[in-house]
């Protein structure tokens, strides 16, 4: 070998390396970063936003990862992230833990947006219908709401239809309640329960939301199934990882008729194709005011009277610089590609729940979001407040 | 003469006292990285032992109870293990003695290529195979409700470990003597039964080290696990009966502690619980270590001679039955008039001619293995063919983003991973050859060398997960190593974790090599006055540099493989540009981030896409390992001995003329 021809290799070896090290060291273009943690559940929705807000700002760039909805909390509580991510109401976590944190911090909860809860559900074979035909098949009523909360919890005791499919048959399809009737229901739970994932938190929600018409009659066990994921043995429960995607993926794969999982809308109506495909249905919702609704409407939206809804929030420390609130800005000032995506825009009351507890006004600026963190806010309400007393925090969902 | 042997001396010593002290230092850095994981660990588990308290240890999983037992999400993680290991341990050595003994030598080397191949599989890609095809396969098969359970997992795991304990079964089988075989036969044996009982038997130690090794793998398995298996009803399952639970979709200790990490209602305490089942699967790791140490100890066999015998004692108490039923065998298909012990070479050669049952074990074998290759063979192009169809179909699709680098795309993932293994490399390489020159070099054979080499094996087996929890606190909430402080993640951070991870698999491998290296070179070096690190330095290193090479390559491809500790620490999610400063995906973190995917249809293509790459990736590893490295190297003493030969051209000449 020629006496250069070794050096050269051995240079060329060790300052390519270098070279790209030195290259991608830092980020030349010196951009603001913005880190988003928390809920898997929010986390396509805040995604989205983020990689627009990105390519419009070229000195912001906005990261978001999922851990859930507790690590969120946990995360912005600490300051180990700009903006945390949840898909439910932080009080409970931050009454437990964070009380100090959240308090000193000035950490504020803002509801960005809401996200629907369905029930997708695997018809017997041979129900050869049209999908909207499925989708008004089976429907969620005051009636048998606790029945559905019962066998999802997988104690049967109290149950006061078959735990077949015909229990949630909406009368119009009577001819074919036969068919239903020879159908066990085969629920699919988050593994944990409402202590571990948000989505199961958010099914739990509905026993709030039939509440007024119907007080619930469940058991402790089936509310501690349904809380805790103390499942029962009674009627068999699947249960799977809190993730949408990885519910809906043991759930497509086992292809069992009369299976039922919930999902959020955040994942129903981008995968809608896919749901059709495969010949399963989305329950409706009905409240006995309407008649029964179904999720998505003609436009692929949530449909208006669905009132089946969780809020997606994210929170933020009041005292952080002016960037997380310009991107939480930016959010609001783009609500109409929320529904696009599976979610619904808040109403102007339900932002302003989020300033004060007074009448809207006529004319308010976003900026006034950012003036009273979640504490401030309630002690603002009532100054005697403690957190003994409960909150909401974030916007109160009409 | 003497003179200059007086000025280079003390120049000489110095050498060796520096290089000794400094590979010294490292060496005891090293340790306290591994004391400080310890530390790290128990510390953070203390919360979870006081608020779950004996419930630890007792028989309840109800985490809302504050009832935690550690034994039941263990006992799954064996009976997974366990399964994996029963098929994969047979199977295993009936392929590395198939590669070794029936194949012709020109296909051995090939042989073990492909076996390699599916050794570099990373975990992840064997999660989304298992949750996308084998799931349904087995389903079938068995016959079962569901495709996500525990015996589609121990399939999953059998086919991962199984490359473990074919290299592992095959290194063991070079290291028996090639004579045994001749002598073997010579006496009378057929080839088979010599294979089985006498080259497998003295190569028994390592067959059974491999075994453990891959049994402490499954053992340690997270992230492939963690994509097939979601429950956590223990008492309710286990209550169901053994049935019950095999076809169930409990999680194992490892998949438990990734999917609760996080999870939605998790605080402090739940977080804490989970250091503490990730300290138990660490003393559980450490204990197969011990055993695989005591297996491997020649010395004890001298030194315990009684304990021998017991051993002795309890094998023939085992084989006590079937011993019997052979000689039963024996005598009903065999009758000899000459006599066994008076005469036994005759005896011998008129039982090959005239038993012809002998040939049954034969055939016997035979066929278990060739069902082992075929099975090993189909599984290979199954996963392999899976991959790339449905990753080239992927490339087709809106979705694929390979040739674009800009944010949330698989050519940013892939700078990333380039960036990632550069530093780890960069940093690890000269470290670890450091440690190992110390290990091999400088350390003497006492307990403290064991106690360290010890550490190091069982801090290579270790879940990762646990590197990543480590990485997290460490390098960004304490350090800030990112450029957005404390808040961030960072692709540094994910290198330094990572580089934790490889350190004692780099550091075995080229101290393994180092020890290849025949000590009479060392000898010959000193006597011509040569110092210590001028040995290792001009002797040693060159004569390990293909081994050094391969380690290097090796450890790329386990930094390929790897999910768990760069996701906690570079994030799921990319930034805008490729900087190690910021966040970013890798190949296979951007696999495991479309599980949190809205669109699950882009989802898959994109786990597929990157699937293919990290394929492609992996191939051209191994490719540089067996084909160019091996070439360089032969190429490189092909010209040398050319270059010798021209150099003796004047003598050649002188005699033609």
């Amino acid at each position: 070998m020629k006496r250069w021809i070794k050096p050269t290799i051995i240079a060329t070896t060790c300052l390519v390396p270098i070279g790209f090290v030195i290259g991608f060291a830092t980020d030349w273009s010196q951009k603001t970063p913005i880190s988003c943690v928390g809920s898997s559940g929010v986390k396509p929705f805040v995604e989205k936003f983020g990689n627009e807000y990105s390519k419009q700002n070229k000195k912001i760039d906005v990261t978001v990862d999922a851990g859930g909805s507790g690590f969120g909390i946990n995360q912005i509580a600490n300051k180990y992230c700009n903006i945390g991510n949840a898909s439910k109401n932080p009080f409970d976590s931050v009454k437990t833990d964070f009380k100090n944190q959240w308090t000193n911090n000035r950490i504020k909860t803002i509801t960005i947006a809401k996200e629907a809860i369905s029930i997708v559900w695997i018809p017997p074979k041979g129900l050869k219908l049209s999908s909207s035909q499925l989708d008004s098949m089976l429907n969620v009523n005051e009636d048998n709401i606790n029945d559905l909360f019962r066998i999802f919890s997988g104690f049967n005791n109290g149950i006061q239809g078959s735990g077949n499919l015909d229990e949630f048959c909406n009368p119009v399809f009577a001819d074919w309640e036969p068919k239903l009737e020879r159908c066990s229901i085969k629920p699919y739970v988050r593994a944990g329960g409402a202590l571990t994932s948000g989505t199961a938190s958010s099914f739990y929600s509905a026993t709030n939301l039939f509440n007024e018409f119907n007080p619930l009659l469940l058991n402790p066990d089936q509310i501690n199934a349904l809380l805790y994921g103390r499942y029962g043995n009674d009627h068999k429960v699947y249960d799977t990882d809190e993730a949408n995607s990885r519910a809906w993926e043991m759930f497509k794969q086992n292809n069992i008729p009369g299976s039922m999982v919930y999902l959020s809308s955040g994942f129903v109506i981008p995968n809608i194709k896919l749901i059709r495909d495969a010949g399963y249905g989305i329950m409706s919702y009905h409240d006995n005011q309407t008649a029964p609704t179904p999720l998505i409407d003609n436009n692929g939206h949530i449909s208006d009277g669905y009132k089946w809804l969780r809020p997606l929030n994210v929170m933020l420390s009041l005292d952080e610089s002016e960037k997380e609130k310009d991107f939480i800005k930016y959010i609001f000032e783009h609500q109409d590609q929320l529904e696009k995506i599976g979610a619904k825009p808040l109403s102007d009351q339900e932002k302003w729940s989020m300033v004060e507890n007074t009448s809207m006004p006529p004319t308010w600026d976003l900026d006034e979001l950012f003036n009273k963190s979640d504490v401030e806010l309630s002690h603002f309400y009532n100054s005697s407040w403690n957190w003994d007393n409960g909150e909401n925090f974030g916007a109160i969902l009409v | 003469m003497n003179k200059s042997n007086n000025v280079l001396m003390p120049k000489k010593k110095n050498a060796d006292r520096v290089s000794n002290i400094f590979s010294t230092t490292l060496s005891w850095l090293f340790s306290l990285v591994f004391f400080a994981l310890i530390i790290f660990i128990t510390i953070s588990s203390i919360d979870g032992f006081k608020h779950y308290g004996s419930s630890i240890f007792g028989s309840t999983f109800d985490l809302s109870n504050s009832k935690a037992s550690v034994w039941l999400p263990l006992a799954i993680t064996l009976i997974i293990s366990l399964l994996a290991i029963i098929i994969a341990g047979p199977i295993g050595i009936k392929v590395a003695l198939f590669i070794k003994y029936r194949l012709p030598k020109k296909y051995q080397k090939s042989s073990r290529v492909t076996i390699e191949i599916l050794a570099n599989i990373p975990s992840v890609i064997f999660g989304l195979f298992a949750a996308q095809s084998l799931g349904s396969v087995i389903k079938t098969i068995f016959g079962l409700e569901t495709s996500y359970n525990v015996i589609t997992a121990g399939f999953m795991l059998t086919f991962m470990i199984l490359p473990t304990i074919v290299s592992l079964s095959l290194n063991s089988l070079d290291g028996v003597d090639s004579i045994l075989i001749s002598s073997g036969m010579g006496l009378g044996n057929t080839k088979t039964r010599t294979i089985y009982k006498i080259c497998k038997k003295d190569a028994r130690n390592g067959i059974t080290v491999s075994i453990i090794i891959a049994f402490a793998r499954a053992i340690g398995e997270t992230m492939a696990v963690s994509m097939i298996l979601q429950s956590q009803q223990y008492n309710g399952i286990f209550g169901s009966g053994f049935l019950g639970t095999i076809t169930s979709d409990l999680r194992t200790l490892g998949a438990l502690i990734s999917a609760n990490m996080f999870a939605e209602g998790g605080g402090p305490d739940l977080q804490s619980l989970l250091f503490a089942f990730g300290l138990f699967m660490f003393v559980f790791v450490m204990i197969l270590n011990s055993i695989v140490l005591y297996t491997t100890n020649r010395k004890r066999n001298r030194k315990y001679t009684k304990w021998t015998k017991v051993e002795t004692k309890i094998g023939e108490f085992v084989y006590f039955v079937p011993q019997q039923i052979k000689i039963l065998w024996e005598k009903i298909t065999f009758k000899s008039k000459i006599s066994s012990t008076k005469n036994p070479s005759k005896y011998f050669a008129n039982r090959i001619r005239e038993n012809k049952f002998v040939y049954v074990y034969t055939w016997w074998k035979i066929f278990w293995e060739y069902f082992a290759i075929t099975l090993t063979s189909i599984f290979l192009i199954w996963i392999v063919g899976d991959i790339l169809i449905y990753g080239i179909a992927a490339l087709s699709q809106g979705s694929s983003t390979i040739f674009e680098f800009s944010k949330d795309t698989t050519g940013q993932a892939f700078v990333n991973t380039l960036l990632i293994i550069v530093v780890a490399i960069g940093i690890g390489l000269p470290l670890s050859l450091f440690i190992a020159i110390y290990l091999n070099e400088f350390a003497k054979e006492n307990k403290i060398k064991k106690t360290l080499l010890f550490f190091i094996d069982s801090l290579g087996a270790t879940p990762s997960i646990i590197f990543g929890m480590f990485g997290l606190v460490f390098f960004i909430q304490t350090l800030g190593l990112s450029n957005n402080g404390t808040q961030g993640k960072s692709l540094i951070a994910g290198a330094l974790t990572i580089l934790i991870v490889i350190l004692p698999t780099f550091i075995r491998t080229i101290q393994q090599t180092l020890q290849a290296v025949p000590k009479e070179l060392r000898t010959n070096s000193y006597a011509l006055g040569a110092g210590k690190w001028e040995t290792i330095r001009k002797i040693v290193l060159p004569a390990a540099k293909q081994g050094i090479t391969t380690s290097v390559v090796l450890s790329i491809g386990r930094i390929l493989a790897e999910t768990a500790p760069l996701y906690l620490t570079s994030g799921l999610s990319s930034s805008s540009g490729s900087a190690l400063d910021s966040a970013g995906q890798t190949l296979t973190t951007r696999i495991y981030a479309q599980i949190y995917t809205g669109n699950t249809t882009d989802g898959v293509h994109i786990m597929y896409e990157c699937a293919l790459v990290t394929m492609i990736l992996v191939f051209a590893i191994i490719v540089i390992v067996h084909v160019i490295i091996p070439y360089y190297f032969k190429w490189r003493l092909k010209r040398l001995t050319n270059n010798k030969k021209h150099k003796s051209k004047p003598l050649n000449y002188s005699k033609n003329k």
